[in-house]
């Protein structure tokens, strides 16, 4: 089963400077902050409106420039003669090539160009009845007979629901994917454990590859890497390597001293020591790292898709654009199981113990998965059922969906329409009007104030530099929206999440149920049930805060229950001694101890709105999301990985913010916990 | 079969056997070089892809359909990763000039097919609006007060278009005088959602539709009328029912145009004349859209049956 989870960001745990002289107290920077909010506010009317909108005669003309270098650095740049996207598309092609072999095995078969028709050549794929024996027998060496029926039911369901030319398609691609980015990702992660330095220069790199929009980057990889498999491997590697590569160095770094003095007593070369000591030894923290990116893969199927990868992706969106609402529901379970599939053999390979008793039989293993390769392969040249399966024994549950979210909206649809209404006009509306009414010259000289508080003061300059150059592109106002829009989603998840994670941490039973569902919600692409929202609800914000709310709700009630259930069973067993009713051990003893496990939650929902507030353009939302849709819309890629980049300073600046509150509030001395 | 690169497989499996036959009496294709033609995941624009795919398949050529975002396209013939696209719709004129821009994209010529796109709303709208769908209807307190929402301050509330559309609604609300507050879906697949879940519970609703298209064009709805487009009506006040503004009348009809990368265009002049042969009537997309639609073909399944019951109609552009 896959476990937790998250954006992890690095390490931000940076012990706490020593406290400069000159600083004031930490309540009197929060006082000043708070009186400078309350003052902007108080003061709309009376203060320069320059102090609220940037002034247009100040705004700075990057949107354009930006336009203009990227364009000339992507399309007229050369390198030795040759535009520059000769030499990466050469390159992408290199690496892609074990994966379009991968696909030609599985899905596509081969077909070799003759001159005209008749002098092509063309080789089947794998039969079916190949794929699914061949994944049940590696599923039941791996792991046994769980993984070989989960394996086994993955596949048949591709069968059963005409999703197999699909599903084979994004396995080849999704895997390969993994593959390569485990390949990576070890060895970015021993090389920033190596050096220091590196962390410096790469840790601001991961957290914008992590938290920019790939909307906002796809027309650079498209122009450099081409259209297909090679670009949507490109794009995936940009979003899902950092937690990768930060998973290798975490690990590392936990390791006790002993496994660094057995690397050198054992005389071990530094490749065999990282190769056989550190790493097995790291393996916990790596297995996180791999389920991310197995998650993080997955989640870029259906952008991939649009890019000319194919696959479930392209079924997903084929189905939802013509509101075939079911249809896109069996494709996108589709990938959830494969996402839950996919972890589950890279974990059980990775938790194999040899075992001493049984001789390992490699030979005789292989020799049967090459028999369960080729024979259905090559009967299936002469028996069609073998080589495609048969339409008839398919069947669909689409009908059914769609008549499910047609009476949801046939007879609640009047409740839905009130709580449009509700969340905009009471939440949504006034929160931004008081946003804007504070204007930015306050909230930023207010967020210098907090940073200051926070003993921060580094982070309280860069952010108020980057706030202010996000107001001089012109960019404030949909910085706002796109904020208001984060926080109102982080207030629901909490509001539905924490107490549902609180419920599932207290009980094995609600536990394993809310597994299932959060890793549901988490692998399925969001695509899929912002269409039926917006059926029911319409477009505009209240459903980009519903749609927000259902992704990151599944991390809200992960962390929480995590955190919850991780508290020392013996302290509780204490305060029940000493005779503290069930209220008082949970509000008194448990919450407390879980403290530091929440905060991280906190900010984990956090970056998963963030995260998710792009996809809400999709849906009508107006902030700088829709800036980055928008500008691949008008063919301007500049704007577009600007906006983006503000999207991604946006996340990092709170990410920081929260996680120095976080830390403040577990201080003296524990640095921010990690709950995993 | 659901999926365009599976039927592709099939058929160059099959292709030893079938190609020949088809293949030798017709134009030959110069080479076995796969011809690369994007599917949007849209019903209409796949159907008018896939006849033309199966066309060029008939005519000896190797199809690729590549699975692509619809403003993604342009990027690609433009850079030469894909090689055709006969289903462009005209109302993105930003995306269409950037590309031919770049000298490397040309326009061949347009599918026949006329696109009519203005405001669309459900039949029952017309209880609620008496006069419909003349445009004057949307003036009345009664029909203002029906169609607006909490949310709009009293005005109609005007399901608008995704970005990249050029509706040109806010000068035509300004310059006719309407009450009207636009409404963004974000997206295609949103602005269809919002529309067929009104429908469903029967709620008032009024918003952009185009045709062809599965559900502005199956008869539930009508469009309104407003007065028809003149290239003055966007150049000379005026023009029109208001003589201060301009863009008071209707968008011009449209076209669903071709697109060709130019080196490909160059390597393969045959296929520019197909593609200049190569015209569908706007009922013949109708169809196509339905079969799906109603009839759960896919794009390739209706772009198949398509040819085989006008081979009359087709069997010429091959000669």
């Amino acid at each position: 089963m896959v476990t937790v989870a998250s954006i992890t960001f690095g390490a931000t745990s940076v012990a706490p400077l020593l406290r400069p002289k000159w600083l004031l107290s930490s309540r009197l920077w929060v006082a000043f902050g708070l009186i400078l909010l309350v003052a902007a506010y108080i003061g709309r009317e009376v203060l320069p409106e320059g102090l609220y909108v940037w002034p247009k005669q100040w705004l700075l003309p990057l949107l354009k420039m930006s336009n203009d270098v990227l364009n000339q650095l992507l399309r007229r740049s050369e390198i030795f003669g040759e535009p520059l996207r000769v030499w990466t598309r050469a390159g992408g092609e290199a690496v892609g090539l074990p994966m379009r072999g991968l696909q030609n095995l599985l899905t596509t078969g081969w077909s070799f160009p003759g001159r005209t028709a008749a002098e092509t050549v063309t080789l089947p794929p794998l039969s079916w009845v190949s794929v699914v024996l061949a994944a049940t027998y590696m599923g039941w060496l791996a792991g046994g007979r769980r993984l070989a029926v989960l394996a086994f039911a993955t596949f048949a369901y591709f069968l059963v629901l005409n999703l197999w030319a699909q599903a084979t398609l994004t396995l080849a691609s999704v895997a390969f994917a993994i593959v390569v980015g485990v390949i990576f990702g070890l060895v970015l992660g021993v090389m920033l454990f190596r050096w220091r330095w590196l962390e410096t220069v790469l840790n601001p790199v991961f957290d914008v590859m992590q938290t920019i929009p790939p909307f906002s980057y796809l027309v650079p990889v498209l122009i450099l890497f081409g259209f297909g498999p090679v670009a949507a491997l490109v794009a995936t590697l940009i979003f899902a390597l950092p937690p990768m590569a930060r998973a290798v160095v975490y690990g590392l770094r936990r390791l006790p001293d002993h496994t660094f003095e057995l690397s050198s007593m054992t005389g071990a070369s530094r490749w065999q020591g990282t190769s056989k000591i550190l790493l097995p030894s790291a393996r916990d923290d790596l297995l996180l790292g791999v389920n991310q990116l197995v998650m993080m893969a997955l989640a870029m199927v259906i952008l991939a898709s649009m890019i000319g990868a194919g696959g479930l992706g392209a079924e997903v969106l084929r189905a939802i654009q013509s509101l075939k609402i079911g249809r896109g529901l069996e494709a996108g379970i589709a990938i959830t199981l494969l996402a839950v599939l996919l972890y589950g053999y890279g974990h059980s390979i990775a938790v194999r113990r040899p075992s001493h008793l049984s001789r390992p039989q490699p030979i005789r293993h292989l020799a049967i998965l090459a028999a369960i390769l080729v024979i259905p392969t090559v009967a299936g040249v002469a028996i069609a059922p073998l080589a495609q399966y048969p339409a008839e024994l398919t069947i669909s549950t689409a009908d059914f969906w769609s008549r499910v979210i047609s009476w949801l909206n046939g007879n609640w649809g009047d409740g839905f329409e009130t709580a449009r209404l509700t969340i905009t006009l009471g939440v949504i509306r006034p929160l931004l009007t008081i946003l804007r009414n504070l204007g930015w010259a306050s909230i930023v000289a207010s967020m210098l104030c907090f940073g200051f508080a926070l003993r921060r003061p580094s982070l309280a300059v860069l952010s108020c530099a980057t706030l202010i150059l996000i107001a001089a592109i012109g960019y404030w106002d949909k910085l706002l929206i796109t904020f208001n829009l984060v926080t109102v989603g982080t207030l629901l998840s909490l509001f539905v999440g924490a107490p549902l994670g609180v419920w599932a941490g207290s009980s094995r039973r609600v536990h394993a149920v809310s597994e299932v569902v959060v890793t549901t919600l988490q692998t399925l692409p969001s695509f899929v049930y912002l269409v039926p929202v917006v059926m029911l609800l319409g477009p505009g914000d209240a459903t980009a805060v519903i749609a927000i709310a259902l992704y990151s709700v599944a991390t809200t009630v992960r962390y929480t229950d995590h955190a919850i259930r991780n508290v020392d069973p013996t302290t509780i067993e204490a305060a029940v001694a000493f005779g503290a009713t069930p209220l008082q051990t949970f509000w008194k003893v448990r919450l407390p101890l879980a403290r530091p496990g929440l905060m991280l939650g906190l900010n984990q929902t956090i970056l998963m709105c963030v995260g998710m507030v792009v996809i809400t353009a999709l849906v009508g939302s107006q902030g700088l999301e829709l800036e980055t849709v928008d500008a691949i819309a008008r063919v301007e890629a500049g704007r577009g990985l600007l906006a983006g980049l503000a999207i991604s300073a946006l996340a990092i600046i709170l990410d920081r913010y929260v996680g120095a509150v976080a830390e403040k509030l577990n201080a003296p001395g524990s640095p921010r916990a990690k709950s995993s | 079969m659901r999926f365009p690169l599976s039927s592709v497989t099939l058929a160059s499996m099959l292709c030893a056997s079938l190609c020949i036959s088809s293949g030798e009496a017709l134009a030959a294709a110069q080479s076995q070089d796969p011809v690369r033609l994007a599917v949007v995941s849209a019903p209409d624009a796949d159907f008018i892809t896939n006849v033309f795919g199966t066309l060029l398949k008939k005519a000896g050529y190797n199809i690729q359909y590549v699975h692509t975002d619809y403003t993604a396209q342009f990027t690609a013939i433009e850079l030469g990763d894909l090689e055709i696209s006969p289903a462009i719709w005209s109302s993105s004129p930003e995306l269409i000039a950037a590309a031919l821009a770049s000298g490397s994209v040309t326009k061949v010529g347009s599918v026949g097919v006329k696109i009519r796109e203005t405001w669309w709303y459900p039949n029952y709208v017309a209880e609620l609006c008496p006069g419909l769908p003349d445009w004057k209807a949307l003036k009345n307190p009664a029909c203002i007060k029906a169609l607006s929402n909490p949310e709009t301050d009293g005005k109609i509330n005007y399901l608008g278009t995704p970005a990249d559309f050029d509706a040109d609604d806010e000068r035509r609300i300004a310059a006719l005088g309407l009450d009207v507050h636009i409404t963004l879906p974000g997206t295609m697949a949103a602005m269809v959602a919002t529309m067929q879940g009104a429908i469903e519970r029967k709620k008032p609703i009024i918003g952009f539709g185009f045709v062809p298209h599965w559900l502005y064009g199956s008869g539930v709805g009508t469009f309104v009328d407003f007065p028809p487009y003149e290239d003055a009506c966007r150049s000379d006040p005026a023009w029109g029912v208001n003589p201060d503004l301009v863009g008071d009348c209707a968008l011009p009809t449209g076209d669903i145009i071709e697109l060709i990368n130019n080196d490909f265009a160059k390597r393969e002049p045959n296929v520019t004349d197909l593609l200049k042969k190569f015209v569908l009537t706007n009922d013949d997309v109708a169809w196509g859209i339905l079969k799906q639609d109603k009839g759960g073909l896919t794009p390739e399944a209706a772009a198949a049956e398509w040819i085989s019951t006008n081979e009359k109609k087709w069997s010429p552009w091959l000669q």
